[in-house]
């Protein structure tokens, strides 16, 4: 497998723009209602800025998950307001939705989620294929290269290891250049070093690339990758470190375990 | 977007050719329906086009009125013939080099070992050598032609397959009789064009004016041209020096023309294949539903992760559309291809019913494949339509869910739309059945009601299913458990593959009713209305030639023989089907009760009426009634009585008389005879019997007639199940298709209960025993709504002397049987593949 840790190196892009890209005000998610009723988020708000890579970490039903389907427009706001760029999210018809979701953001998931049927690289231009755009060659070269799989553009994912496929994935997410990609537990699938090649590719997309990243996980080594941690739990943030350590994250996830499992 | 859906299609091949497969049967019999007609036609206009070759213009008598091809019209009824002063005024008109009388008419050869050469419903056809000229189609090919009385020519086809030779000495039998006649030459039609199956006889002129045409006059008047006027000028100059009841056309005029009538009782049979091609593709259609809801269930994931990076509800749902399109263009074109084959069989099938077809390259026209394409793909994007719908209502957070479920339309809107659909098919049926909507508007109906009733079969599928099954768990313990809850699981699925099957069952059985309800009516009709000992008919309804019911007369212990002939006539301004009866004795072989008037009435130019009919119009005995013949043209005709209702008598009779006086063809079609008090019975059929040895006659008593009726009915059944067994066939690929697809769906599934413990043996049993109960429903649902169907024709048609209600119990329970072993059969293929499914694989998938 050819290593990913060392990627060609290549300048820097300008630091991006101050200012967010993207953020929750107040927002609240309820889901059920009488004796079913469960508050998933509870007034959480909170800013994204550009070149800026987030880790959310919380224990399971923590409201992790619902904040990224939230911010990333897969799911409605019971109330409070999501902003994507200066764009807000609530009220948007499925349309606008889906424009967004097209050219703003990108998405890597736990299970890698690539179509089994199309080759990396058609898998790498599906969503500017879907948007009907032509790939921008110099870029997607910068990427295949970044990720390694210059070799490996015609396989599968069958024919692609877990790691290799993730990639893919996390060329895919970033092949339309979005405002915000949003990663779902990238590494929960994959071993430590597979998981490791992937952490340092995200890191280096926004140290070198300028890219906005916020990463859902519960591994406190994947959140050291991250410039900021927040910790939810409760739907609620609770809790806000930069430039974390793993043992940072290790320190306060077990502190927040505690009446977390009292609470089950 | 479009090679994402390409790619997923190709990935999925065999998915793909499942589908296929249902579109493929269907259009392969619109296709093949759609070749034999163009193959009829094609043969008939060639037939036509070669006989009318050297004629440039023709004189025919003019159509008194339109005759009914359905109800056994022959449009030459409707023509008077043309007189011989009529051939003098034409041959005198400027441009007309040569014109001559045609007399053509029934006649039947007896073959020198005294068998009756029979067609299988062609016509036996009897004409005039017209000599050496460009108005005869047929040449010499042997011997010379016929001169004077007692001799004949026969055509190529007929000679060489009854071993016929120049020389031989045959009889040929017509309206005047039995004749005997020497073959003294065969002819060729054309260079050697085929008949479609008739035989040809043709005398010379005058004899054959004498024994099948009419003394001084002819069928037809042939004209050649001198090459000095177009044939549209001359037939307009001919047209100025004719009476007013004839007309003259081109010689092409009158080949379309004749081809016209042939095709017009031929396309009542394409129009009967279509009906049942339609039936498949509707079958079909719920095939093709019920696979892309599956795959768009399965596909949930990666349509949802299409969703999440960019696409629109549109695209997927055109990605949907897209795969629909490809399916419908595959299946299309396989259909095409089969529908060759399948017009071959269609051929032989129709040729049981409508006697030998002429055999012959198929007729493919450009329109078939156009429609084949046309309905093939609007078909497959119609059924996926809704399944693609659903598709776009996929949330793309589902792609990061692990628990994907489908949002269903809700089951409150489809109660609603089902009872809808429900209630609009009864009522169209009911406007076809029992109002004046005529019989497209049953059909519709009946399309309603079958979709409404799929619609809401959802609802009585679980308890449905869950009765059915009840016995499984006892027998096959957990085993039968599993099979039962799988078939309950999801009752949508379950109802559309049992819909499939349903259809083509709920048509069967409605035949069946029907069926039963026709041959117990028809044999209470015999009761009530023959009193005949001995009914004498032809095979395949052909005349009875010469005169057997002078014959009969003379046969010892026979009291009373009637001559049957049937003609239509313009009666009172509507065209009716009228018999022509022997007077004095129709009393006795048939029940007929005169109310008003009597027998003696039934004298010359007067006619007799069913109360009903008198009723209808206000008719009073002595009262005189319009009544145009297509030979003798408008005249009156006089009430002389009534008669109670009598189905085998019809509505109107005339005496023997009057029908010949009024018809060309003076032939009878069936003669029904009484024995004399005391006489043995078997003794007086031997009488008969050997009266009629040199014919092709068929000698009943009334038991047998009643068996001979049963006969017809069930085979005309027989030939609708032939065709409702592609509706079937397609019903039962789809519970392969439904249950290949759930197997595979299932995967995860089956590899647990395989590394628990379940055997291979288990696994197909379990498969096996869905299939069975999923049949099984589908066949009830199908009997209960064919007997529904079938009694409510029967009422409709109460008052066309159906009015006994038959169900076939025995008959439902076979189909019940054939419903589940459709049922066993179907599931030995996914049966097999779940079986081998690898279990660490199968645990593995995702």
């Amino acid at each position: 497998m050819t290593s990913t840790s060392t990627p060609a190196p290549t300048p820097a892009p300008a630091p991006a723009d101050a200012g967010r890209a993207a953020a929750a005000v107040d927002l609240t998610k309820v889901y059920g209602e009488g004796d079913t009723r469960v508050v998933a988020l509870d007034s959480v708000s909170c800013e994204f800025g550009r070149g800026e890579f987030t880790a959310i970490l919380g224990p399971s039903g923590s409201g992790k998950s619902t904040l990224m389907h939230c911010l990333a427009g897969l799911d409605s706001a019971t109330s409070g307001e999501v902003y994507l760029g200066e764009t807000a999210l609530t009220g948007l018809n499925d349309k606008a939705l889906t424009k967004l979701r097209r050219d703003e953001i990108g998405f890597v998931f736990q299970s890698f989620n690539l179509v089994p049927t199309l080759s990396a690289i058609e898998n790498i231009t599906l969503p500017l294929d879907l948007a009907g755009r032509k790939p921008d060659q110099e870029w997607l070269d910068r990427l295949i290269e970044t990720v390694g799989l210059r070799d490996r553009l015609a396989h599968r994912p069958a024919e692609l290891s877990g790691g290799q496929q993730q990639r893919v994935a996390c060329a895919r997410a970033l092949a339309s250049r979005p405002t915000v990609v949003f990663a779902d537990e990238p590494t929960g699938n994959l071993d430590s070093r597979a998981g490791g090649e992937i952490l340092a590719f995200l890191q280096d997309s926004v140290r070198r690339l300028g890219q906005t990243i916020v990463m859902v996980t519960h591994d406190a080594f994947a959140a050291s990758f991250a410039d900021r941690a927040l910790f939810l739990a409760d739907g609620k943030i609770v809790d806000e470190v930069a430039h974390p350590t793993a043992e940072d994250v290790l320190d306060r996830l077990k502190s927040f375990d505690l009446p977390a499992k009292r609470g089950s | 977007m479009l090679h994402v859906t390409l790619k997923s299609l190709l990935a999925r091949k065999l998915r793909l050719l499942l589908t296929a497969l249902a579109v493929v049967l269907g259009v392969a019999f619109v296709s093949g329906t759609l070749i034999l007609g163009d193959t009829l036609n094609a043969t008939f206009d060639k037939l036509f086009t070669t006989a009318y070759s050297g004629t440039d213009v023709g004189v025919r008598g003019k159509t008194a009125f339109s005759v009914s091809v359905a109800d056994g019209g022959d449009a030459s009824q409707s023509r008077p013939p043309v007189p011989a002063d009529v051939l003098q005024a034409v041959r005198g008109v400027d441009g007309v080099r040569q014109a001559e009388g045609d007399s053509g008419g029934f006649a039947q050869i007896v073959r020198p070992d005294g068998k009756v050469i029979e067609t299988s419903g062609a016509p036996t056809l009897g004409g005039s050598w017209l000599g050496k000229t460009p108005l005869n189609p047929y040449r010499i090919v042997s011997g010379s032609p016929p001169s004077g009385a007692g001799q004949v020519v026969v055509d190529q086809q007929t000679a060489t397959d009854n071993d016929l030779a120049v020389g031989d000495q045959i009889k040929v039998l017509t309206q005047s009789g039995s004749q005997a006649e020497t073959i003294s030459g065969i002819v060729s039609f054309g260079d050697g064009g085929s008949l479609a199956g008739a035989t040809v006889t043709l005398f010379d002129p005058s004899a054959a004016q004498a024994l099948i045409g009419s003394p001084g006059s002819y069928s037809e008047i042939l004209v050649v041209s001198d090459g000095t006027v177009s044939d549209s000028a001359l037939r307009d100059r001919i047209a100025e020096a004719l009476p007013s009841r004839y007309v003259a056309l081109t010689g092409k005029q009158l080949a379309a023309a004749e081809s016209g009538d042939i095709k017009d009782a031929l396309s009542f049979f394409s129009t009967f294949l279509l009906v049942f091609a339609v039936i498949s593709i509707f079958v079909g259609s719920f095939i093709i539903f019920n696979t892309f809801s599956m795959l768009v269930a399965q596909r949930s994931r990666e349509l949802a992760l299409l969703r999440a990076l960019g696409a629109s509800r549109r695209q997927v749902n055109r990605a949907v559309i897209t795969e629909a399109v490809v399916v419908g263009i595959i299946g299309s074109t396989l259909g095409l291809g089969l529908g060759v084959l399948l017009s071959l069989g269609l051929k032989a099938l129709v040729g049981l019913f409508l006697g030998d077809l002429p055999a012959g390259g198929l007729v493919f026209q450009p329109s078939t494949a156009v429609w084949a394409y046309v309905v093939g793909i609007l078909v497959t994007i119609a059924a996926a339509a809704g399944p693609a719908r659903r598709a776009t209502r996929i949330p793309p957070v589902a792609a990061m869910r692990d628990d994907i479920a489908l949002p269903a339309a809700s089951l409150h809107r489809r109660a609603i739309a089902g009872a809808l659909v429900l209630a609009l098919g009864i009522a169209a049926m009911a406007a076809g059945l029992v109002g004046s909507a005529g019989i497209l508007w049953v059909g519709l109906g009946a399309l309603g009601v079958f979709l409404g009733v799929a619609m809401l079969s959802p609802f009585v599928g679980r308890p449905a299913v869950g009765a059915i099954g009840v016995v499984l768990p006892r027998l096959y313990g957990s085993t039968g458990l599993l099979a039962r809850e799988n078939a309950r699981r999801n009752p949508r699925r379950t109802a559309a593959t049992a819909s499939a099957l349903m259809i083509g069952l709920a048509l069967v059985s409605a035949g069946g009713v029907l069926a039963a309800s026709i041959v117990k009516s028809a044999n209470d009709i015999i009761d009530r209305s023959v009193g005949a000992d001995f009914i004498v008919t032809t095979k395949n309804f052909l005349p009875i030639p010469g005169n057997v019911a002078g014959e009969m007369a003379k046969v010892d212990g026979i009291a009373a023989v009637t001559s049957f002939r049937s003609g239509q006539a313009l009666v009172g301004g509507k065209v009716v089907s009228l018999q022509g009866v022997t007077a004095d004795t129709v009393d006795k072989t048939l029940q007929l009760k005169i109310t008003q008037g009597d027998l003696a009435s039934l004298g010359d130019g007067e006619l007799l009426v069913s109360q009903k009919v008198a009723k209808d119009n206000g008719w009073k005995v002595g009262e005189s009634v319009p009544a145009t013949f297509g030979k003798t043209g408008a005249g009156r005709l006089t009430i002389g009585g009534t008669y109670a209702e009598n189905q085998i008598a019809g509505d109107y009779l005339i005496g023997l008389d009057t029908y010949d006086a009024n018809y060309a063809q003076r032939l009878d079609e069936v003669v029904a005879m009484t024995t004399s008090p005391g006489a043995d019975l078997a003794q007086a059929r031997k009488g008969i019997e050997a009266a009629t040895q040199a014919s092709n006659l068929e000698v009943r008593d009334q038991s047998e007639f009643k068996a001979e009726q049963r006969k017809q009915i069930n085979q005309l059944l027989g030939f609708i199940f032939v065709l409702l067994a592609l509706a079937v066939l397609i019903a039962a690929l789809g519970i392969v298709n439904t249950l290949a697809l759930s197997v595979i769906e299932r995967t995860r599934e089956i590899g647990l209960l395989r590394a628990v413990g379940m055997g291979r043996r288990q696994v197909r049993r379990m498969i096996r025993l869905e299939s069975v109960v999923i049949a099984i429903f589908g066949t009830l649902l199908g009997l209960v709504l064919g007997v529904a169907l079938g009694s409510s024709m029967v009422t409709a048609l109460n008052d066309q002397g159906i009015d006994q209600l038959v169900v076939p119990y025995g008959q439902l329970v076979i189909y019940l049987v054939v419903g589940a072993l459709i049922g066993v059969i179907a599931a030995v293929w996914p049966a097999r593949r779940a079986a081998r499914m690898d279990v660490l694989q199968a645990i593995a998938t995702e």
